[in-house]
């Protein structure tokens, strides 16, 4: 049996189970008592009962066993037991504990078992003594819509397998394409050169409909927000309104796993630290509802995320004298630090303006690491803020990320790339015109001295020849803005970039690999990691 | 000739966890339906010599399209495949003319082995 590919099946499957379950709650919290409710309550049923009977049919007790006391802990409730908060709670937490178990079947082919305390939780309310039966009566006469037959799951390894295999086609037909321009064998044969445009034609398509499959709407796990921010707002007795737009976005699968922890994260730290409560709002004569706004747009091949809330925002201070505190800054420098600066600080490792008394938001991650998370798809995460008016997180992602522009660069005689969604400009360079102080080089553009960089020994090749001309490509990340000094740029193309090999990922300063139309594998440099301290 | 089956599970994961079984065991499996009202329809159709038939589906459950087929065509073998704590069910299955009964999680061997039971059966009168 292929049991690699039954447990990935099953991962995705009982992940889209969880998903539904997820809307279910969301469902219940908002309407606890309509039809929307009855069809949620009958979607918990199916999804618990479903996961019950497929991990059983790989051996996972550990998850059927908990899908089977879920189900006897629900049976009440099928029978118009009333849901309440504290029901809400543990089907939320329930979610959660399937996650961890289903990463751990990711992770280690079995799950975990169940957490310590569901043996106590998952005891049912007093009340008739039932049998452990689903009642198959009510089930069988659920109308859900069968248009299940409109859609396939397939196997993510599956499609990158498939993408990788379109990725090669496209640099076959390429490479043809070039042969034939180069070839005077063509000459006099029209046909063939139609024949040969129609086909780069429906490669191109094939392409693009390729990387609409790789796509999904955000909506998934944007869904799941509400839920968590409500949770916590009704703990923390804080009013909330919580509003999504664009959740319709459509973002390349793997970004949407990469995306969940931070973007949970920065609504805890929202609700948490950002919302006051409704007196202390009242006190300052804001509305004591607080409101947070979490917006997706799409900006050419950009993700724009953002969340926004009308808190108490940041105490720029505050920040300043922790990082004083724990050595980040010496006090002369943190006073004249300006907020945007201060800012930034916030992701460093450690810092946060207020003690983590709650510890709801904290979860043993703090900002830094969703820097770090948003770093890892090549994306930037920024904030603003004023006092007393709220906090604005900014997140900016590049799109897909199986395909991406890039700079093709050459350093003595080596061929890498760099993303060119993070180079501003190009400047062609000789020695004379860059200004020396010690080892350090500067190019002075509009009075600024811009840092530079020599790439060749960045990346462990040799320094140029003093005279050598050269070229500057300027690149921004973290609001730091440097010069890399090339021999050549070669080109700016549309390439597929794969990830980073595990062996290559200690090296620290790729962001993948880029296969150049002529089939060629470079590295894809990572601007961050390469203006950043050497590690 | 190999005897030829149909799968019937809400789960894709099952359905290919048998196909893969029967295929490797020399079944043939001739067609897969989501739910009873499916299984139904398929049945019709393609008048396979068994059935693995789930219990819980949506729409329409194992145990009463198991009925629906029994009255309709009483030589039908069908095999109900169920997880654990399904018991009433079971026997429910089994009075409505269930040939025999596999239960998750199932091997290879299990399943083939009920599969060859079933099939040897003598139909019902």
């Amino acid at each position: 049996m292929n049991l690699t590919r039954y447990r990935q099946l099953f991962i995705d499957q009982a992940r889209n189970h969880l998903e539904e379950m997820g809307s279910a709650l969301i469902a219940l919290e908002r309407d606890p008592g309509g039809q929307e409710a009855t069809d949620a309550i009958a979607v918990l049923f199916r999804m618990v009962h479903s996961i019950k009977g497929t991990a059983a049919s790989l051996g996972f007790d550990a998850i059927s066993t908990f899908a089977h006391r879920l189900e006897d802990w629900l049976d009440p409730v099928r029978d118009g037991a009333p849901l309440d908060c504290a029901k809400l709670d543990l089907l939320d937490d329930a979610i959660g504990e399937f996650e961890r178990m289903l990463a751990g079947v990711s992770r280690d082919g079995s799950p975990p078992p169940a957490g310590d305390g569901w043996e106590a939780r998952l005891v049912r309310d007093p009340g008739p003594v039932m049998s452990s039966e689903p009642a198959t009566a009510q089930e069988a006469t659920e109308s859900d819509a069968p248009a299940i037959s409109a859609s396939v799951s397939v196997a993510a390894e599956k499609l990158d397998r498939f993408l990788a295999s379109v990725g090669e086609l496209m640099q076959h037909q390429s490479r043809f394409e070039g042969l034939h321009r180069a070839s005077p064998v063509w000459d006099g044969h029209r046909e063939l050169g139609d024949e040969l445009e129609r086909m780069a034609h429906a490669v191109r398509e094939l392409r693009r409909r390729c990387l609409e499959i790789r796509t999904t709407p955000l909506r998934g796990r944007l869904g799941r927000l509400p839920r968590v921010a409500a949770r916590l707002a009704r703990d923390l007795g804080k009013q909330l309104e919580l509003e999504i737009s664009g959740a319709e976005v459509e973002v390349d699968r793997s970004l949407l796993d990469a995306l969940e922890e931070p973007l949970l994260h920065l609504l805890r730290n929202a609700v948490d630290h950002g919302i006051e409560t409704p007196e202390e709002r009242e006190a300052q004569g804001k509305d004591p509802t607080g409101r947070i706004r979490v917006r997706a747009a799409r900006a050419g091949s950009r993700l724009r995320l953002t969340l926004e809330d009308d808190g108490r925002g940041i105490d720029v201070d505050a920040i300043r004298a922790r990082a004083v505190e724990r050595g980040l800054l010496p006090e002369e420098v943190a006073e004249d630090l300006p907020p945007a600066r201060v800012f930034e600080l916030v992701f460093e490792a450690g810092l946060s303006s207020r003690e983590r008394a709650g510890s709801v938001s904290g979860r043993g991650v703090g900002l830094d690491a969703v820097r770090r998370a948003i770093e890892a798809q090549r994306g930037t995460v920024a904030l603003l803020s004023r006092a007393g008016q709220g906090t604005r997180c900014e997140i900016d992602l590049p799109l897909m990320v199986a395909l991406q522009r890039v700079l093709v660069l050459e350093i003595r005689g080596e061929v890498v790339a760099l993303p060119s969604t993070s180079v501003e400009s190009v400047v062609a360079v000789c020695e004379g015109t860059l200004e020396r102080s010690g080892d350090e080089a500067f190019f002075v553009f509009k009075d600024e001295p811009i840092p530079v960089i020599d790439l060749g020994p960045r990346v462990g090749l040799s320094a140029p020849a003093a005279d050598a001309d050269s070229a500057l490509v300027f690149v921004e990340s973290r609001g730091l803005r440097v010069g890399l000094r090339v021999d050549a740029v070669i080109a700016d193309r549309e390439v597929f970039v794969r990830r980073v090999p595990a062996v290559l990922e200690p090296i620290g300063l790729l962001a993948g690999v880029a296969i150049l139309p002529s089939g060629i594998p470079v590295f894809l440099l990572d601007p961050g990691a390469l203006i950043g301290e050497p590690a | 000739m190999s005897a030829r089956i149909l799968i019937v599970d809400d789960a894709l994961l099952v359905r290919e966890m048998l196909r893969d079984i029967l295929t490797e065991g020399g079944f043939e499996v001739v067609g897969e339906a989501r739910d009873g009202i499916e299984a139904l329809e398929r049945f019709r159709e393609l008048e396979p010599d068994l059935v693995v038939l789930d219990i819980v589906m949506p729409r329409k459950s194992g145990v009463d399209a198991l009925a629906e087929l029994i009255a309709e065509r009483p030589d039908a073998k069908v095999l109900i495949c169920s997880a654990l704590g399904q018991e009433a069910l079971i026997e429910e299955a089994r009075s409505a003319g269930a040939l025999g009964f596999i239960v998750k999680p199932f091997s290879p061997g299990d399943v083939t082995a009920a599969i060859r039971r079933a099939l040897r059966e003598k139909p019902r009168d």
